[in-house]
């Protein structure tokens, strides 16, 4: 709305240097153009007010404009409806610019550029007209309901009335222009939102990661002292032999699986079972059955650390 | 999850001579509270194998006490393993009946040990379990020292059993298996059974089926039965010699539908499945141990396997410990059975699995 507003200024000052070249009937034209736009930026009490500053041009309009017989017609109906009042606020407008550029052309050349005036006379008179006709509870509506769209509509509606008495090319640039300013607001919202997006799917995504590993991390834990507990009790009968298996995957890129048979006080007294074979192994036994690195260093390790090398399964795998 | 059921009985201390009573009624709190934790830790478990545990429990109490020079005998040593593994249902029974029958010419009891693997519903292998140690019972004479009256006293057992499960299946109205005992689904319903025998100087194991017993000496397997599959040479002349076929579906099976060439039941392919067992009669030895199990171990653990397995636990697993002590035997040869168990899982056996490990050294 601002930067709409902010637009519609410097397109006033532009008009300035144009007044002194254009007769009396153009300045009241542009006068009740910047009437109706003071209009829609101010509050209901000063639309009223101007609104009966607008009818008084009209008496004068009128007054002025006595040579014609359609237009005493006219003058005889001022009494009715609102309506026929906008219905004779068109036909007044269009006539005068007829009139004037009568006086400055002539020959056929001159009637096919009053045609033409006359037909966009009239759009830009009709626009003003829904201007006017809008009640001031639909506008605030549309302003809330759709403050996109609305700001689009004002942002072109603006330029077309200020620019609606010049020549075919200024029209031809101002069309342009409407044109590219709305596509490029329209291309500056887009991008943040997809972004906004994209940011919130990442986030998502590494929501569970962490919580899963850090479940899994728990029951690794929780596995643990379950074992030693359960090692301090001299380990009751019907306790299931847990599952181990080794750390990193052999040469043959398999994993090797076996029960922690007996765990005692000292570490040195572990038996696991393999699966494979079902031969009683110690850990360092069992750790170079599961294809451990022949290397002196590793081997060393092995050697010095085996448990290391071996991982306890869940209960709910073994089975 | 899997259905894990552990049936562990234990003798706390050493019998001793003329026990009084007061002793003996407070053995039974003991055993009580260990069958309490038992039921607590196996939450899921099924009603027979409930009904199956308080049966066990009652041979117990009519133990007859001997001198301490007979400990070995008068109380085996044993561990027992029965899960449901991977199958949806758990048809497999296991039968242990210490001093299960004193001949009158002997001094030393007889201890019986069966496991049953059931096919179709679990009903027949509950029968079996119930009922073929008494039928045996039955059939023994007094006089017991020749192989053959042994053999005869197993098959007729076995026959005995066959029909008592066929009759069964007619004329009971109510029951809570799966199949309703709904003729002619009921007919189809068998189980395999492997029963030993221990006497003081003997091993006499009766088999019929897919179902193993295998004696470990000198940590090398001896098979005390063996297999009895369909494509087996004899096994399929006598069953095309009665006017069936063997027809590989995924495996040889007796008309396209049964993996195994005897069972007790599957009345719908008799004669072609017969219920005749092939009884062994081995004289006892310096033994390890003695395994029974169901075709759930066999089919993915070999003997040489299940053997050092067994014979490992039985020596502690390289613990040092005083192998004496018959409580501390007794667990071994529980966590052999639980191992060999949890082995079997390990190798993706589809199948339910009963271990029992007997340790037979003096």
């Amino acid at each position: 709305m601002e930067m709409i507003r902010g637009r519609g200024i410097p397109n006033g000052v532009v008009q300035v240097p144009n007044l002194s070249a254009n007769n009396l009937l153009q300045k009241f034209f542009i006068a009740s153009n910047h009437f109706c736009q003071r209009d829609s930026e101010h509050g209901e009490n000063q639309q009223e007010a101007k609104k009966r500053e607008d009818e008084a041009e009209e008496d004068e309009k009128d007054v002025e404009l006595t040579l014609g017989l359609s237009l005493n017609g006219q003058f005889g109906t001022d009494p009715r409806s609102r309506k026929r009042r906008h219905f004779e606020l068109g036909r007044s407008s269009s006539i005068p610019e007829g009139f004037v550029f009568d006086e400055q052309r002539s020959g056929g050349g001159n009637g096919g550029d009053m045609r033409r005036i006359v037909g966009r006379g009239g759009s830009d008179m009709f626009q003003l007209d829904r201007t006017r006709s809008l009640p001031v509870v639909t506008e605030m509506d549309i302003e809330k309901e759709r403050k996109v769209s609305e700001k689009t509509r004002a942002f072109m509606e603006s330029p077309v009335t200020n620019r609606g008495a010049y020549l075919t090319k200024d029209k031809n640039r101002g069309q342009a222009v409407e044109t590219e300013k709305p596509r490029a607001f329209l291309e500056f919202k887009i991008p943040p939102t997809k972004e906004g997006k994209k940011e919130k799917d990442r986030l998502v995504v590494t929501g569970p990661v962490n919580g899963k590993g850090k479940n899994g991390n728990t029951a690794k834990k929780q596995k643990n002292n379950v074992e030693n507990s359960g090692m301090e009790k001299a380990r009751n009968i019907l306790e299931d032999m847990p599952c181990v298996s080794t750390r990193d995957v052999g040469a043959d890129g398999k994993r090797v699986e076996g029960f922690l048979y007996w765990y005692g006080g000292n570490k040195e007294e572990v038996k696991i079972v393999c699966v494979c074979h079902g031969s009683f192994l110690s850990p360092a036994e069992f750790v170079r059955h599961g294809g451990g690195t022949v290397s002196d260093d590793d081997g060393g390790d092995v050697m010095i650390n085996p448990l290391r090398h071996i991982v306890v399964k869940l209960p709910s795998s073994s089975i | 999850m899997a259905e894990i059921c552990y049936e562990v009985v234990t003798d706390a201390c050493p019998s001793s001579v003329y026990e009084s009573t007061p002793a003996h009624s407070r053995r039974r709190p003991r055993f009580q509270t260990v069958m309490h934790e038992d039921w607590e830790k196996n939450c899921k478990r099924s009603k027979q194998e409930a009904l199956a545990t308080r049966y066990s429990s009652i041979p117990r109490s009519s133990r007859e006490d001997f001198s301490d020079q007979n400990v070995d005998v008068s109380s085996p040593r044993y561990g027992v393993s029965s899960v449901c593994g991977r199958r949806r249902e758990m048809e497999d029974a296991v039968a242990i009946h210490p001093s299960f029958s004193s001949p009158k010419n002997s001094e030393f009891p007889q201890h019986y040990f069966g496991v049953y693997d059931g096919h179709g519903c679990s009903h027949v292998a509950a029968r079996c379990r119930e009922r073929l140690h008494k039928l045996v019972q039955e059939e023994l004479s007094s006089d017991m020292e020749d192989e053959e009256e042994w053999k005869t006293t197993m098959e007729r057992s076995f026959t005995r059993m066959d029909k008592e499960v066929v009759s069964w299946g007619d004329s009971v109205v109510t029951a809570n298996c799966k199949c309703d005992l709904q003729t002619p689904a009921c007919d189809s319903v068998g189980s395999t059974a492997v029963v030993s025998v221990i006497t003081p100087d003997k091993i006499v194991v009766a088999n019929c089926g897919d179902s193993r017993a295998v004696l470990c000496r000198n940590g090398k397997p001896v098979p005390l039965s063996t297999d009895h599959k369909p494509d087996r040479p004899d096994e399929l002349d006598r069953i095309e010699g009665a006017g069936g076929r063997v027809i590989y579906w995924d495996c040889p099976r007796v008309l396209g539908v049964l993996a195994m060439s005897r069972a007790i039941g599957d009345n719908y392919l008799k004669p072609y499945v017969s219920c005749e067992p092939e009884v062994t009669i081995t004289d006892r030895r310096d033994d390890d141990c003695l395994i029974l199990a169901s075709d759930g171990l066999w089919d993915v653990v070999s003997n040489e396997t299940a053997c050092s397995v067994a014979r490992m636990c039985l020596r502690g697993g390289g613990r040092r410990q005083d192998n004496e002590d018959p409580a501390i035997s007794d667990k071994a040869c529980t966590e052999a059975s639980v191992l060999l168990t949890k082995l079997a899982l390990a190798r993706n056996s589809s199948d339910n699995v009963s271990v029992v490990v007997i340790d037979l050294r003096r």
